[in-house]
């Protein structure tokens, strides 16, 4: 255990260099520049069923103050179109009626909006201490063997994106990787391997953790609380 | 003003208690050791005088005496340089022709800061800036009036980018005032002429 | 700080914070001061003042970045930090609003200890180029750093390196150097606030965050140069004057703008006989600080096309002659022409001092034939007999205290773009309704389209439609008509109609003071022109009868009077600073000195005058204009009984008093004969109501300086460019939302 403790510590001077050069979209480039597939004629349009939900969230908010519900319509947009290209930030602006820098803003202060495009399965593999820890850069290594990417890059066939992030707030389970929107946890390079074939074969691999837990029970069985919970009136004064 | 020598004595009496005065009444110094470097006096009248007189006299010792300074001198090394074939040593501070450097790539230092043109205190630098044509700070215009200067070196002081230089040459008089009014051509022909002494001083 | 909707705005007015507007202080009866201490010292503020402000008032100055007094409050740069007894944390003082008995120490180990840490952490990632940078020696963090800084820091520049940013590119005026920012979001704001161009802002997070337009494309607006004052670092700075002059180096001459009728205030920054830049001086009552681009950026249109040295027409061909030569050619055509063959036409950039002398030389030979490029409308209520109707009667401050505007065939934003700012200020602050009759344009602003045609005028007289409701229960409506669509033949009727929509919405007013009227003017020389007497129309010459023989042209550019109106053997003289066309018929051409280079008076739109003081000498053989007159008058043989600038101003306080009481405002009278005077008509009339500048580009290029701008020739191409860049927005509309 110490031995690979030291052993990933010893990584970890090589890996900050790596995840500095490899910042995904979410963080990258603050600027925005046309490309062939992210312009301002990008097609993009609300679709009927987005619009139903971008009205709902809109009525949320008192007239006057529509443009509180940026975030909201932003990731309807992203779950609609993938990603989110600057035409669907226009959209968002019109749809709003707020000015589009205001959108901007937002789009680019929150990591979850991709302002670049990403696979079908845009896979996030947690980096941080407790994950690295427990073997994160496995994972990583596991999934680039496999699919033959890197993080912040995409397969050629367009279904899957690997990239590096910040703690995803599941470190009990760790390590673990983050699918669209389902956390996949306490993995191993195998589980990796399985959950990767699975979703190529177009099943939902089994979300949580993967080594048999619940959830973050111990795995060796509960070590406190094992006792039959105690009745009502415990410890209390007999005369109560 | 009997008042005030009055107060004077009495701060002397203060002053030798503290022994800071000579005791006795008297501030007059009695000055023995000294030399008289006057004409000697004819003689002093004894007849030892006279005598040593006449000798001195008569068989120009002094005259010998000043030959012999000067065979001495003959075989001591010379104080006086040959001056234009020969040069004393300067120092590294030295301030003399100002010179404009560059980088060893070629390209000029000078960045138009302007901050040698505003603490220059003979008011003798003139500069004018604009941006060239690849977007960089450069000057158009770097004038030094060297007949203004007065080579207090606060302008290689002010150069943030060691542009501006007091070089070690200080042998450009010219015949007319026009040719001590350097432009930027003469000052970067300076810098490329002096660079190797420049560099070596800076060290 | 944005216009907030109905509801909640009147929520939040009364914890408006006080500005230092008029306005300001006008709200509610005087609320009871409370007292504070700064540094012991006991003072008494309003409460919902901020302590800086507090501190401002006993003379203590602290130090900011992002902090602006025209500007909402951020409260991001904390360089503000002080001490406040009892508070566990330094407090950001442009943020915090002061509380009874506050003790605040603004020179305590803590506070000094809290500004050299905001100072340190801010030159983390500043780049040391203050040689190479523009800001250096104006720089508010070279010399706060100096000020309150520490005078070392523990930034290892080998081990971590400094940000480092793209630079953006905000078109030909702005130049950026985003290395330099330090993120105080002052540009955004007044970008979103002032300019009411929402095209900056922040995009990213942490140390990634860049000031910018995200997308690529030009600070479209006709106020960005105000973002270089307001950057208080070299981030933003003044592309055409890049790296041309440092400020120690200039001088400074205050003076007056002429580009437009507003008259904003200036400083003109000189350096041998150069005029380098043009920056703006506070004045509350007429540009608060900004200035328009066209004021700012114009410098490099004064060296160039100018009128060196005296020239003849000689055999088809100008030749360059001497003074005595050139005006006694002139002189003697002026002593041959028979009175009623001669004319003179000033052009809309004319000092008032040139204005009485050539009136004064013309009369002497007993001519009346004066006449404005600039056109009005003289027939109805009195014309321009009576000042009431060619000038803003109700101030350009009045916008702030105005609570209903009728804008009538004006674009403000571009015509006066600083007055639209104040609109735009009354519009969020104060909650101004506006209103405009004319081609629709984007001002910045919401406004009820009233109509594009002036028949809608009748409309409103008869109450019809939702803007004649809010107008009739304002309690000051304000009517400002441009003077651009008085011009023509339907102007004088236009003008009556005005008169009269004024005098129905005067008629309920309880203040007599408020005269409702207000006339924009175009060129800042017109209401002087009318005041002394001058005609504003050139019809008269255009006539077809081609009777004058001699046109005196004063600095008319605007090609009012072609060839083709006058006759072929009329001698024209031409006299003025630029080479454009005035210059271009002329016979003689006399050299005049632009604003720039001439002590003279300008009579504002509101009727206020200011005097402009010379910066610089004209260039070559020009002269100041009055005296190019006088030394004619003297040839010709009637000497004009002035040669002083003093006896000039003697002269001109004969003329009209108020031409020399600088700096104030003679309000005009007989409004009640002028409406008398008025033809009041029942039949609308027919005038599609369009402003001649209507968008950006139209913006740029109005006068004889600016036309021989370079600058503002590139930003006539940058502004068509951005008409097709796919990522502009299209006008729209100003709601409440949208400004947010």
């Amino acid at each position: 255990m110490a031995s690979t403790v030291r052993a990933s510590l010893g990584r970890m001077g090589r890996l900050n260099v790596q995840q500095q050069s490899l910042r995904f979209s979410s963080s990258g480039l603050q600027v925005h520049r046309d490309s062939a597939e992210n312009n301002a004629s990008t097609r993009f349009t609300f679709t009927e069923d987005s619009m139903k939900k971008v009205k709902a969230v809109i009525g949320i908010y008192p007239e006057g103050y529509h443009h509180a519900a940026v975030m909201p319509v932003l990731d309807i947009a992203q779950r609609q179109h993938g990603w989110l290209p600057i035409s669907a930030m226009h959209e968002t602006a019109r749809v709003l009626d707020m000015p589009r820098m205001r959108v901007y803003e937002v789009a680019t202060f929150y990591t979850m909006y991709n302002r670049t495009p990403v696979g079908k399965y845009f896979m996030q593999v947690c980096a941080t201490t407790p994950c690295m820890l427990r073997g994160a850069e496995s994972i990583t290594e596991a999934i680039t063997k496999k699919l033959g990417i890197k993080p912040g890059h995409t397969t050629d066939d367009g279904l899957f994106t690997l990239a590096e992030v910040e703690c995803l707030g599941a470190c009990v389970n760790a390590p673990m990787v983050q699918i669209n929107d389902d956390y996949y946890e306490d993995l191993t390079t195998k589980d990796m391997d399985t959950i990767i074939d699975e979703l190529k074969a177009g099943k939902k691999p089994k979300k949580g953790p993967w080594s048999g837990r619940l959830a973050a029970e111990p795995l060796t069985g509960l070590t406190s609380l094992s006792e039959e919970p105690k009745g009502p009136g415990f410890g209390m004064q007999s005369g109560f | 003003m009997t008042s005030q020598l009055g107060k004077s004595r009495a701060a002397m009496e203060i002053l030798r208690r503290a022994r800071l005065l000579p005791s006795s009444s008297s501030v007059t110094q009695n000055r023995t050791i000294y030399k008289y470097v006057g004409e000697n006096v004819e003689s002093d009248g004894t007849l030892k005088g006279d005598t040593s007189r006449a000798f001195n006299q008569l068989f120009l010792v002094e005259l010998f005496r000043g030959m012999g300074v000067v065979a001495g001198h003959i075989f001591m090394e010379p104080a006086t340089i040959n001056y234009p074939f020969e040069k004393g040593p300067l120092g590294a501070r030295f301030r003399g022709e100002h010179a404009l450097r560059r980088y060893p790539s070629g390209e000029e230092r000078c960045i138009a800061c302007k901050l040698c043109e505003a603490i220059c205190p003979a008011q003798a630098i003139t500069i004018e800036a604009e941006p060239r044509p690849d977007g960089s700070r450069r000057t158009t215009r770097y004038d030094i009036d060297m007949t203004k200067c007065i080579y207090c070196g606060l302008c290689q002081e002010a150069c943030p980018v060691d542009a501006i230089v007091e070089g070690p040459n200080f042998e450009y008089s010219t015949e007319t005032h026009e040719e001590l009014l350097y432009n930027k051509e003469k000052l970067l022909s300076n810098g490329d002429r002096w660079e190797p002494e420049i560099a070596a001083n800076i060290q | 700080m944005y216009r907030v909707p109905q509801l909640t705005r009147l929520a939040t007015t009364g914890a408006r914070i006080v500005t230092s507007s008029a306005r300001g202080q006008q709200t509610a009866a005087a609320p009871e001061k409370i007292e504070v201490f700064i540094d012991g010292k006991k003072v008494l503020v309003e409460p919902g003042m901020t302590i800086l402000q507090a501190c401002a008032l006993v003379g203590v100055d602290i130090p900011r970045f992002c902090y602006h007094d025209r500007l909402s409050i951020a409260g991001n740069c904390r360089m503000c930090l002080v001490e406040v007894e009892k508070s566990i944390k330094p407090v950001a003082s442009c943020a915090m609003p002061v509380m009874k008995g506050m003790r605040v120490k603004t020179d305590s180990p803590l506070t000094k200890k809290a500004r050299e840490g905001v100072m340190e952490f801010l030159l983390v990632n500043h780049p040391l180029d203050c040689p190479i940078c523009d800001q250096g020696g104006e720089c508010d963090l070279q010399d706060q750093s100096m000020g309150f800084g520490s005078d070392r820091g523990r930034h290892q520049n080998q081990y971590d390196g400094k940000r480092a940013v793209e630079d953006k590119n905000m078109g030909p005026l702005v130049k950026t150097s985003m290395n330099r920012c330090i993120q105080c979001t002052r540009c955004i704001r007044f970008a979103n606030e002032v300019a009411g161009v929402p095209d900056l802002g922040s995009t990213g997070r942490g140390n990634d965050m860049q000031i910018g337009t995200y997308v690529d494309k030009f600070f479209a607006s006709e106020l960005s140069g105000n973002v270089i004052d307001l950057c208080p670092v070299g981030a933003l700075t003044n592309k055409p004057y890049s790296f041309m002059a440092r400020p120690w180096e200039t001088r400074k001459t205050e003076s007056v703008d002429v580009m437009d009728a507003l008259g904003s205030n200036i400083v003109i920054s000189h350096r041998t006989g150069e005029v380098m830049r043009i920056i703006p001086r506070m004045n509350d009552d007429v540009n608060e600080e900004w200035i328009s681009d066209k004021t700012r950026f114009v410098t490099d249109g004064l060296k160039r096309q100018r009128l060196l040295a005296p020239m003849i027409k000689e055999g088809g061909q100008l030749k360059q002659v001497d003074w005595e030569e050139a005006l006694y050619v002139v002189a003697r055509k002026l002593r041959q022409t028979p009175a009623d063959q001669i004319a003179g036409v000033a052009g809309g950039l004319v000092d008032t001092e040139a204005l009485v002398a050539l009136k004064d030389l013309l009369n002497r030979f007993n001519c009346e034939n004066l006449y404005t490029e600039e056109s009005f409308p003289t027939v109805n209520g009195g014309g321009i007999d009576l000042r009431t109707n060619y000038i803003m009667n109700d101030r350009i401050m009045g916008v702030e205290d105005s609570d209903a505007l009728l804008l009538i065939g004006t674009n403000p934003r571009y015509e006066a773009p600083v007055f639209n700012a104040r609109i735009r200020k009354s519009f969020i602050h104060y909650n101004l309704d506006v209103g405009l009759i004319g081609s629709p344009v984007d001002l910045t602003y919401d406004y009820d389209h009233v109509g594009t045609n002036a028949k809608a005028l009748d409309d409103l007289l008869a109450g019809k439609g939702s803007f004649a409701e809010k107008l009739k229960s304002a309690k000051k409506p304000m009517v400002v008509v441009g003077a651009g669509v008085l011009q023509g033949p339907q102007g004088a009727a236009l003008l009556a109609k005005v008169h009269q929509l004024a005098d129905q919405l005067r008629s309920k007013q309880s203040d007599k003071s408020w005269k409702v009227v207000n006339v924009l003017q175009r060129v800042a020389g017109q209401v002087a022109a009318l005041d002394i007497g001058y005609k504003p129309s050139v019809e008269a010459l255009r006539d077809g009868k081609k009777s004058i023989k001699l046109l005196f042209l004063l600095g008319a550019d605007e090609a009012s009077v072609s060839r083709r109106d006058i006759g072929s053997d009329t001698f024209v003289v031409y006299q003025g600073h630029h080479g454009d066309a005035g210059a271009e018929i002329a016979d003689v051409i006399l050299p005049g000195a632009a604003y720039t280079e001439k002590e003279s008076t300008y009579v504002n739109t509101e009727g206020r005058s200011q005097k402009t003081l010379p910066a610089v000498q004209p260039p070559g053989l020009a002269r100041v204009d009055w005296k190019i007159l006088r030394a004619l008058s003297e040839i010709a043989g009637k000497a004009l009984p002035y040669s002083s600038i003093q006896e000039m101003r003697q002269r001109l306080a004969q003329v009209a008093p108020h031409l020399t009481r600088y700096g104030e405002v003679q309000e005009a009278n007989y409004l009640k004969q002028s409406m008398e005077l008025t033809e009041k008509s029942s039949s609308a009339v027919n005038a599609e109501l369009k402003p001649a500048q209507l968008e950006l580009a139209d913006f740029y290029m109005t006068n004889s300086i600016t036309r021989a701008s370079p600058t503002m020739a590139e930003c006539v191409r940058a502004a068509r460019k951005h008409q097709q860049n796919p990522h502009i927005e299209q006008p729209k509309r100003h709601t409440a939302a949208s400004a947010m």
